[in-house]
């Protein structure tokens, strides 16, 4: 009976309601966690609000939370010293590799005394120090050790100097033995490299129709005014540190962690992941949530800021047709802006070149059955291993911290700012023109395609129900996306 | 004290403004870059085009041709020319005068005036 019991005990705390239910040792912020992974799949399920990611970054961080899944553990490495055997075979340059083999970057120098102390303590002692030819006909000294736990335990060390006084320097040959990680601790790789964000740019580039922004070049300065969000909230954010209870909250933002913050603004996930795990990956999980909640939230946030900052007249204008964009010009644009983009800012090579290759692949009309695999299956398979395991990294030891709640503060301030940034361009244009652009359209530059350019749409059929800005608003849009590129580049030079 | 602290907030406002004069200058410039590229070459495409049209008269099937204006509306028939592309099919003016009259408010009137090829 008590044997059962005894089992049962053993099952019970070795389960993971168990550690849940363990408050003393935190498990109350794993079940926060889970609740706050249960309210985004409502969101992303009832409230359809991006739901493409929003469902698989909200069950990555259910996964992630729940104690002693391990879907996260890393791979770890540990150092297994060499048997006599092996140690011989080594030096003798015969010994097969399974694993790599490594050598204690430290060098232990002792006297042949203090080694025999040491040996003593140990209740070990030096069998002999010989020197012996290798394979490749290389004398190598050794030091043979024999240890007193019943002949199993061997020390033995690559003797690696022997000066005139007799003392000796010694390494220790290991090889590796991988302790294998979580599922999504692997597939997290995509992430941590950085191969996810680029690869989602080729499918949105293969998706992505620039001719509006063609035929109306300007739409580009709108992209780049929609970009002062980042700037502004990186000044904010690194102005937070000077607060008087900063040290108290443990409120301490570098550089690389401001600039990670403020990408939020472009409203671009893949470009702010990228950002982020190059700069600040500790915080990829806030920083994911949070550009991605505010992606979905763009009918919601943009609208008021739109409304206060234009006048009832400027959202009523009417703009001309565009003009029709000719073949030459769409295959020519993506090799172009490759060229100017990448010789003027190298570090965003990997998130413009394959934006651009997608849209390459998409306008050349000759690789129709790529362009189609990038728009679709290849960027389905990315975004499910690119939200999961963004959504494992919002564990409860990272997450739930007061820094957490500043980024999606920063986050939302960087958005409207960003939005704030475009229409008050779009304003200065409107007077420049003379009244022919609508200022609306300027909000699209924060790069959400396409629900930005929905929104101007939406704000502008509001304000006159016979206007069609869907198709203007596109041009800044797309033109965010590339703006946002760029800002990513230009911190990542700044601070990477 | 105060002059460690006042040093302090000098150095950190002093980086994060020269970082946000950097970014926006980048971005504005890369971008102002592009703007002016494609500018131009939009203009030499449309001049080059031009130019074509000129040497080589647009064969008559390219030619808009006129059709009868399916008006959509309520009430009143509008008369008004249509320009539709060759290879444009009757049902598919139809269905697309049909679509807009479907979002029309009741008692408007619409007219399609043009259907082109993207």
């Amino acid at each position: 009976m008590q044997e059962f019991l005894n089992a049962i005990i053993d099952l019970w705390e070795g389960s993971g309601l168990a550690q849940l239910l363990n408050f003393s040792n935190g498990g109350w912020k794993n079940l926060i966690m889970i609740a706050i992974a249960c309210v985004l799949l409502f969101l992303a399920i009832k409230k359809q609000f991006e739901p493409l990611l929003l469902l698989p970054i909200a069950f990555g961080m259910l996964l992630v939370n729940l104690p002693l899944g391990g879907v996260m553990d890393p791979q770890r490495n540990a150092m297994v010293n060499f048997s006599a055997e092996e140690l011989q075979s080594y030096v003798d340059g015969t010994y097969e590799q399974v694993y790599p083999v490594y050598e204690s970057e430290t060098k232990f120098n002792y006297t042949m005394e203090q080694i025999e102390q040491i040996n003593a303590q140990y209740k070990m002692k030096v069998i002999s120090v010989e020197k012996i030819l290798n394979a490749q006909n290389q004398e190598v000294s050794v030091v043979r050790i024999d240890g007193d736990m019943n002949g199993v335990y061997d020390e033995v060390y690559k003797v690696t100097d022997i000066d005139e006084a007799g003392n000796i320097s010694l390494v220790i040959p290991y090889w590796q033995h991988f302790e294998q990680g979580g599922l999504l601790w692997y597939l997290y790789q995509g992430v941590k490299f950085g191969i996810y964000p680029p690869l989602i740019f080729l499918g949105i580039g293969a998706m992505t129709d620039f001719g509006p922004l063609l035929s109306n070049p300007k739409s580009f300065l709108l992209g780049a005014a929609a970009q002062f969000g980042i700037f502004v909230t990186y000044f904010g954010a690194r102005c937070l540190n000077l607060l008087p209870f900063a040290a108290e909250w443990g409120i301490d933002f570098t550089p690389a962690q401001a600039a990670s913050i403020a990408i939020i603004g472009g409203a671009d996930g893949p470009t702010a992941i990228f950002l982020t795990s190059k700069l600040a990956p500790e915080l990829l999980g806030a920083i994911a949530v949070a550009a991605y909640s505010y992606m979905a939230l763009v009918p919601i946030i943009q609208p008021p800021i739109m409304r206060a900052l234009t006048t009832e007249k400027e959202r009523k204008v009417v703009m001309t047709e565009l003009r029709t964009v000719s073949k030459t010009e769409k295959i020519l644009f993506p090799i172009m802006v490759t060229i100017i983009c990448v010789l003027l800012l190298p570090s965003a090579a990997p998130l413009i070149g394959m934006l651009m290759l997608g849209n390459l692949m998409r306008e050349s009309g000759v690789v129709d059955r790529i362009s189609k695999t990038a728009q679709n299956e290849l960027m389905n398979i990315v975004t499910i291993c690119l939200g999961v395991t963004v959504g494992a990294t919002a564990n409860a030891h990272n997450f739930l911290k007061p820094t957490t709640l500043l980024i999606i503060c920063l986050g939302l301030i960087a958005f409207a700012m960003g939005t704030a940034g475009g229409t008050l361009l779009g304003k200065l244009m409107y007077a420049v023109t003379g009244g022919k652009v609508n200022p609306l359209i300027g909000s699209a530059g924060v790069s959400a395609v396409p629900m930005a350019a929905r929104v101007a749409q939406k704000e502008g059929q509001r304000a006159n129900p016979s206007n069609f800005l869907l198709m203007h608003a596109m041009g800044p849009n797309v033109a965010g996306v590339i703006g946002s590129a760029v800002a990513a580049g230009v911190l990542l030079t700044l601070f990477g | 004290m105060v002059n460690v602290l006042a040093a302090e907030v000098g150095t950190i406002m002093g980086d994060a403004g020269l970082t946000i004069l950097i970014g926006l200058v980048v971005v504005f410039g890369v971008l102002l870059l592009l703007t002016g590229v494609f500018k131009l070459f939009g203009m030499a495409m449309s001049v080059g085009g031009e130019k074509v049209k000129e040497a080589v008269p647009a064969p008559a099937s390219v030619a808009p041709v006129a059709s009868v204006a399916p008006i959509v509306g309520n009430t009143q028939p509008v008369q008004s020319t249509q320009e539709i592309q060759n290879g444009i099919p009757a049902e598919t003016v139809a269905v697309i005068s049909a679509a807009v009259a479907c979002m029309a408010p009741a008692g408007t009137q619409y007219a399609v005036r043009g259907i082109r090829k993207a």
